[in-house]
């Protein structure tokens, strides 16, 4: 009996490994490059944020996308707090980008081993937290995503993190000169090559330098000037993008944007702003970037389930130029009895069978480029540097010829499409076009002649650099929204439907200048959200009329 | 023993709700011809006084098979069929203990005697009697410093709950039970004195004959909807239930230590009995359910919007759960197939529901011989439920041998092992997928039988599943229950061995083996077709569970003038596995119809996950029982355990308890004397420290591959859950203080039993939001305090007690006041994880000075004199407050029983009160136009009356769609 009941008096609190999860990664054994391209990732949002802060907000507010139907409140700029909130979801959980890269970042700093990656995780650090701070405005910065010395982070301002982040990237850059990182082709961006992302940084450093223009010249110069000179991007070879081959749309695997397009019929058409923007230019492009899908029902027909993210040539839809058409945008609904119908300003409407059919009529982004869930995801491309660099020689921050980077841009702008899996369909369409193709064209082809019927002009340089920024960053519409309020350009018609019923949260109805925070932050880090929204920045409380502090009015 | 043969009809003025319960015991095989042998004691050391008599139930029955036992050695004798014995004794002036199950103990000392005869009491009455006590220590009643709680099998044989824990309810002062109306297949809720802890599960303790019983939820439903999975208590076959002893108390459970701070409940099987012979029995038991209709809802206006009777597909499809239409005056209307119909109301309830129908058989052969007792059982429970297309079953044995293996070492064996099986289990929460809300919800003049479809299954032609208008997540009944199916197996085996060798007649050492464990299989499918998932879905989980414990048990009995001593010595090892096998995130698409397989999901949808739960936790523990002339009595008992799940060098806790007890009566009796109707008295108090359990991996940042992988490469991230881990975690400290009064009088036909306890908690492990932005959405942290305070009263009485006929009344009841002290620096509130409604905007919150769970949501806004503050005509939302708390404070029963010599009736009143709950269901039926209040406005004869309580205030009770034998609520 006694051997049966051994009892070691010593042995009592001893238990070995018994704690340890052996079925899963531990803080001991985690690779943590696994980590930081995951943060690589979701940084770039999933189908859910940009699905909200994404398509329904951003998209629609500067009117590259539409939805006269589930979604045409938010155009109105009705406030919806999970909406709205959406993109603090890269703060946590499985998607903590921002954490993941932290805790990267605080790991490899003092590594010997790993500088080049610890080099890397900071410009990618900065390339999160800006782009969470552009949405919002003060967010925690120094404090977020240590969660073992941080519960309640307090929010940095706006202000402090971009002088913080430009200094950082500087830095960075110089110690990225060369070689390959440990984390090797974990970097899911350039494969640890440390002189891309030296160019990375400085094209990043020109962005946020080129933020500043309103609110702090001084140092927008000094920093564009100085990312030119370390050494931005010098082809499209050199953009930062993620890619999804494989992917599928059943999981985070896809390319978000496209995803959201791809799989959800009826839900966000071209919107007629930038549609027929393009079309007034006579733009190639329009056929590149939209298409009218084929459908079923009355809704965009998908098989993605059965293709499982592929298209098959059926499925691309209609490309050509005269063939597009975009959905009126403005806050109209398709609901015939609502005060927002669209019949209002498309007559069309007014046909029962339209009405029921209008996924037949209108452009949807294009399955061979943007809707392609196997296509890459741009972050920073060498056509948004060409135009940042052309909008800072024109202001004398740098020097050389803004009309060359004008051109330099626009001819990467077109370029770039070459960079899509399926942009071959696209092109073989285009160049049938009998509104603005050419037999045998190349996407240079077209950059030519596009140029030589719209060439630079000096005294409209800023609206004509920022309206091809525009056009080049549809797909990633946080940074469209970004550069729109910027810039103020292109010059939008803030929703003719704002007004009618009282529900939009914005002042004077006019297009909503930011994101705002979470409900959850205001009950839970109480102290900090309220230190920060009673900064004199905002002026109208947290709300979607205050400006971010770059956002100078 | 006589076997009573119950005729038994506990619907007790319940009848209007078409609920029959019917219980048939057919005369089973009795008792075949006891030929008891009357057996001396097996090995007797020397000749001494020799003592012989009768002994007899109050009723005058001989009773057969008492132990006779001579006090302070193992010396004993059962009573034969003429319930006669003879003893011979050791000591010469000896002290015998007559004991029988069912029956108080009762201890007499013969004197100059030789003939005993003794009537000996039955039980839950006398206050001399031994009850089992922590670890299965036996100890005499009046000794026990704390309340404690014995309920006879019958209390569970006779009106049926098919979940044991269901069954407690009303019966134990301070016990408040929950049940889920799910049937067979469901769960119970138990929590005694209160729930003590923001995040535990405050569920007692379950030991079955030794063996620490897993009762854990193995699934429930959420804000968005779910299955209950069933708990353990389902595996219990009522039959074979001896006794189920209820220690309310951590005074009573500090020697379970780190899991005794709920309260423990104790259950003992059947055993076979010496001197009955073989005993075989039979049991039949069948109860009918019928939905219990408790609908009182607006039937004049039909199905529609805005007033209009639907005269076109679409129209109907639009109007589909709205019964916000026209006044229904018979007149041509049209369904959503485009066909006409009468534009009346219609109950669908009637042909949709079912008669359900629970049986349960049970038989068990019992029996002993010089060396060995025996019983084994078996049993088969078969429910149709109500719902069409579901059922369950489940079949179960269970042995209990002893065997006496040398003449100081016995053996005992106990095994329950059980299967069960459902089909079906009924969707609950959130509409989607359930199937009550489906049927529920319909505007009022659509006929459910639209929508039987093809073979009944709810389809279309083409296999589609069926809707009735554009909300795909609206779902057609049949389908639910003919095509979307769920199903679950499991097979659970709880057994023990235990040896114990009798050193000396004052020593004593035990040692056990004990395990617990099952084997669940469960899986879900939604086929292909389904309006809201077309391409089909299905989540499939294998659950293997099991706890081992092994323990020693070394105990000390001596008796020293006027003094006795105990003390007992014991340790354990336990160890607890979980493994679940699992695909991904359930997975969908199906490729191939009709295949429901995870081995026929699209690539990228059927990942093989494992999850693996491993703690141990090491125990040494130790009593010392002292009595002073069997009239004061001291109890020390200590605790302590080393966790697995905490941090090496602060891992041990000790958890110890002392209660002290005092028979008054005893010791006033002849100096006061006392009258001779005042039987006893005792007074009693203690004080005791214990914990609610422990998980593991609770201390660690832990890391998961992602199930995807992005451009050919494999990513990771955070697999806490967004929850940060604590390195210095603590267990829960509960400490309770108790005191309390036990009187009897007129030979224990009126007793009473009261208690006052104060319960509190600290360093309760909370999980605390934190801001997202830190890179958790909460931490885990020790810091809750709560509180909880009651009083407990039970008065049981014997108002006619003859040879033929009995009555038996017993009331209790307890309350119980618990309060939020704190929950961390700058936290007021945090909410219960899960506990949301899904329309209404409610939570349930713990909130710092107000009780355990207040329900919190927006009230409308009013002004100072209470009307409604309206804006265009509506009225509007106001602040977050609370409405309300959702823990009943009162809790009690009123139990009565007849018995006419072989008959009985009983009935069981089980009150609730002080507790609010918020009715998402209410709330539905204002959204959709079947309450009786939105009549209102709708004609002239009915204006707009806004100082009605209006939706998102409304708090009221509705009892649950299914019939709840037995228990009958009453709504405050």
């Amino acid at each position: 009996m006694a051997s049966l009941f051994a009892f070691g008096l010593t042995a009592c609190g001893d238990f070995g490994d018994t704690n340890i999860d052996g079925e899963h990664l531990n803080s001991e054994n985690v690779p943590y490059e696994m980590l930081f391209s995951s943060a690589q990732h979701q940084v770039l949002g999933s189908d859910w944020d940009l699905w909200r802060t994404g398509c329904i907000y951003s998209a629609q507010w500067t009117q590259q996308l539409s939805s006269i139907g589930w979604w045409n409140n938010y155009a109105r700029y009705q406030w919806n707090e999970g909406y709205s909130a959406s993109f603090f979801n890269t703060f946590s959980g499985d998607r903590g980008a921002l954490r993941n890269v932290t805790t990267c970042y605080d790991l490899w700093k003092d590594n010997a081993d790993m500088q080049i990656d610890w080099n890397i995780a900071r410009v990618l650090r900065v390339y999160a937290f800006a782009k969470m701070s552009d949405l919002y405005g003060d967010i925690p910065y120094s404090e977020a995503g240590r969660p073992e010395q941080f519960s309640y982070p307090k929010y940095d301002t706006q202000e402090a993190m971009y002088k913080s982040m430009l200094a950082e990237l500087d830095e960075a850059q110089a110690n990225l000169s060369s070689g390959t990182a440990a984390m090797k082709s974990q970097d899911l961006y350039y494969n640890g090559d440390a002189s891309k992302w030296k160019k990375l940084a400085n094209s990043l450093m020109l962005r946020l330098a080129m933020r500043l223009v309103k609110v702090d010249a001084a140092t927008a110069k000094t920093y564009a000037a100085k990312a030119v000179a370390n050494g931005v991007f010098t082809s499209n070879s050199d953009n930062c993008l993620l890619n999804h081959s494989g992917a599928a749309v059943t999981n985070d695997s896809s390319e978000p944007f496209a995803k959201i397009i791809s799989k959800e019929d009826r839900e966000f058409y071209m919107g007629k702003t930038f549609v027929d923007m393009l079309k007034s230019a006579n733009d190639p492009r329009l056929g590149l970037i939209c298409t009218v899908a084929p459908t079923e029902n009355g809704k965009l027909y998908t098989n993605i389930e059965k293709s499982n993210g592929t298209w098959g040539a059926a499925d691309y839809g209609n490309m050509s130029f005269a063939s597009q058409r975009g959905m009126p945008v403005g806050g109209y609904s398709d609901n015939k009895e609502s005060q927002y119908f669209v019949g209002q300003v498309d007559a069309s409407f007014n046909t029962q069978s339209f009405l029921e059919n209008y996924g037949a009529y209108f452009s949807s982004p294009n399955r061979c480029t943007y809707a392609d869930p196997t296509g890459p995801t741009f972050v920073v491309t060498y056509a948004q540097t060409c135009l940042l660099m052309a909008e800072a020689a024109q202001r004398g921050y740098i020097s050389g010829s803004a009309a060359n980077y004008y051109k330099a841009g626009v001819t990467a702008a077109f370029e770039q499409f070459s960079q899509f899996p399926a942009y071959a369909a696209a092109l073989t369409a285009l160049n049938s076009d009998a509104t603005v193709g050419i037999s045998g064209g190349t996407l240079a082809a077209y950059a030519t002649a596009y140029l030589a019927a719209n060439p630079f002009n000096a005294a409209r340089a800023l609206e004509q650099i920022n309206t091809q920024y525009y056009i080049t960053t549809f797909g990633d519409p946080h940074e469209v929204f970004a550069n729109w309020r910027r810039s103020g350009y292109p010059v939008l018609t803030p929703a003719a439907m704002a007004a009618l019923d009282g529900q939009s949260a914005t002042v004077n109805n006019e297009i909503p200048r930011r994101f705002r925070y979470p409900t959850r932050e205001e009950k839970i880090n109480t102290t900090n959200y309220n230190e920060a929204i009673s900064r004199s920045t905002y002026s109208h409380g947290d709300s979607f009329s205050s400006r971010v502090w770059w956002d100078k009015e | 023993m006589k076997k009573y043969h119950y005729a038994h009809h506990p619907f007790w003025g319940w009848a209007a709700l078409s609920v029959c319960f019917l219980c048939l015991h057919p005369q089973g095989a009795k008792a075949a011809d006891a030929t008891t042998k009357g057996k001396g004691a097996l090995h007797q050391q020397q000749t001494a006084n020799t003592y012989s008599g009768v002994v007899k139930s109050t009723t005058g029955e001989p009773l057969v098979g008492v132990s006779v036992k001579e006090v302070g050695t193992s010396n004993g004798v059962v009573t034969n069929i003429d319930g006669q014995f003879t003893i011979r004794t050791q000591g010469n002036n000896p002290t015998l203990i007559f004991s029988y199950v069912g029956f108080a103990s009762k201890n007499v000392t013969p004197g100059g005697k030789t003939e005993v005869n003794v009537v000996l009491e039955e039980e839950g009455k006398a206050l001399n009697e031994v009850v089992v006590t922590a670890l299965g220590i036996k100890r005499q009643e009046r000794s026990l410093g704390y309340s404690t709680t014995q309920l006879g099998g019958d209390n569970f044989q006779l009106a049926r709950d098919p979940n044991v824990g269901n069954a407690l309810s009303g019966k134990v002062a301070g016990v408040f039970v929950a049940g889920n109306a799910t049937g067979s297949t469901g769960s119970s809720r138990v929590i005694i004195r209160g729930n003590a802890s923001l995040t535990g599960n405050n569920m007692p303790l379950y030991v079955i004959d030794g063996v620490p019983f897993d009762n854990s939820n193995q699934g429930s439903a959420g804000t968005w909807g779910g299955l209950d999975m069933g708990d353990g208590l389902s595996n219990i076959n009522a039959d074979d239930i001896e006794s189920i002893q209820v220690l309310k108390g951590a005074a009573a459970s500090a020697l379970y230590g780190y899991r005794g701070g709920n309260g423990a409940i104790l259950i003992t099987t059947k055993s076979g009995k010496k001197g009955k012979g073989t005993v075989i029995e039979v049991n039949e038991n069948i109860t009918f359910n019928n939905i219990y209709d408790y609908r009182d809802w607006q039937k004049e206006y039909g199905l529609g919007k805005e007033g209009v009777k639907p005269t076109t597909a679409t129209a109907a499809k639009e109007g589909e759960s709205y019964s916000w239409g026209a006044a229904l005056d018979g007149s041509d209307a049209t369904n959503f197939l485009g066909n006409t119909y009468k534009y009346s109301y219609i109950d669908n309830w009637p042909n949709f529901y079912r008669t359900g129908v629970t049986s349960n058989t049970s038989a068990s052969v019992s029996g002993a011989s010089d060396v060995a007792t025996y019983r084994f059982g078996v049993s088969y429970n078969k429910e149709k439920s109500i719902l069409p297309n579901a059922q369950n079953s489940q079949v179960g044995f269970n042995l209990n041998t002893q065997y006496q293996i040398l003449k100081n070492l016995s053996a005992t064996i106990t095994a329950n092992y059980v299967f069960d099986k459902a089909n079906g289990r009924a969707g609950l929460s959130d509409g989607n997928g359930n199937t009550n809300a489906s049927l529920m919800y319909r505007g009022n003049s659509f006929d459910i039988r639209w929508m039987e479809g093809v073979k009944t299954w709810g389809t279309n032609a083409n296999g589609n599943e069926m809707i009735g208008g554009n909300n795909v997540y609206f779902n057609n009944p049949y389908w639910l229950q003919y095509r979307k199916t769920n199903e679950s197996e499991r097979n659970r085996l709880t057994a023990a061995v235990t040896l114990k060798w009798d050193i000396t007649d004052w020593l004593y050492l035990q040692g056990s083996a004990q395990r617990d464990g099952f084997n669940m299989e469960f899986k879900q499918v939604q086929p292909k077709g389904a309006a809201a998932d077309p391409s089909g879905f299905m989540s499939e989980y294998s659950r293997n569970f099991y706890e081992t414990n092994f323990n020693f048990l070394l105990g000390f009995d001596k008796t020293v003038g006027d003094f006795t001593i105990g003390a007992t010595f014991g340790g354990n090892r336990q160890h607890n596995v979980t493994k679940t096998y699992f695909t991904t995130a359930g997975g969908r698409p199906f490729i191939v119809d009709g295949v429901w397989s995870v081995n026929n999901l699209a690539p990228g949808g059927q990942r093989p996950e494992k999850r693996h739960l491993e703690y141990k936790v090491n125990s040494f523990y130790g009593t010392l029982d002292l009595g002073y002339k069997n009239q004061l009595f001291l109890n020390f008992t200590g605790r302590n355990d080393w966790f697995s799940t905490l941090a090496a060098n602060s891992n041990s806790y000790f958890y110890p308890s002392l209660t002290a007890s005092w028979v008054f009566t005893d010791t006033f009796r002849e100096s006061l004397s006392l009258p001779e109707w005042f039987d006893f008295g005792k007074i009693r108090a203690g004080y005791a420290f214990a914990s609610n359990g422990t998980e593991p991996y609770k201390t660690l940042l832990l890391y998961k591959i992602n199930d995807y992988s992005v451009d050919g490469r494999t990513t990771a991230t955070q697999y806490n859950g967004n929850v940060l881990p604590n390195t210095n975690l603590k267990p829960v400290k509960i400490t309770e203080f108790e005191t309390g009064l036990n009187l009897s009088f007129f030979q224990n036909r009126l007793t009473f039993d009261m208690s006052y306890y104060n319960k509190r908690t600290t360093d309760d492990i909370a999980t605390v939001s934190t801001s997202s932005t830190s890179g958790y959405d909460a931490k885990i942290v020790n810091v809750g305090k709560i509180r909880n305070s009651g009083f407990e009263f039970m008065v049981d009485a014997y108002p006619i007690r003859t040879a033929d006929f009995t009555w038996n009344t017993s009331l209790n009841f307890a309350v119980n006041d618990s309060k939020v002290e704190y929950l961390g620096d700058g936290v007021s509130q945090l909410s219960i994880d899960g506990a949301s409604s899904r329309n209404g905007s409610v939570t349930i919150y713990n909130i710092v000075g107000s009780p355990y769970g207040e329900i919190v949501g927006r009230k409308y806004k009013r002004d100072s004199e209470g009307r409604l503050l309206l804006s265009k005509g509506k009225p509007q939302a106001g602040d977050v407050v609370s409405l309300g708390n959702g823990v009943y404070k009162w809790t009690g029963g009123f139990r009565n029983s007849f018995t006419f010599k072989d008959f009985s009736f009983g009935f069981l009143i089980d009150a609730k009160f002080g507790a609010k709950i918020f009715s998402g269901t209410n709330h539905q039926l204002y959204a959709y136009g079947l309450h009786k209040e939105t009549l209102n406005g709708r004609s002239a004869a009915n204006p707009v009356a806004l100082s009605l309580p209006m939706v998102s205030t409304k708090l009221l009770e509705l009892p649950t769609p299914w019939p709840l034998a037995l228990t009958i609520i009453i709504r405050q």
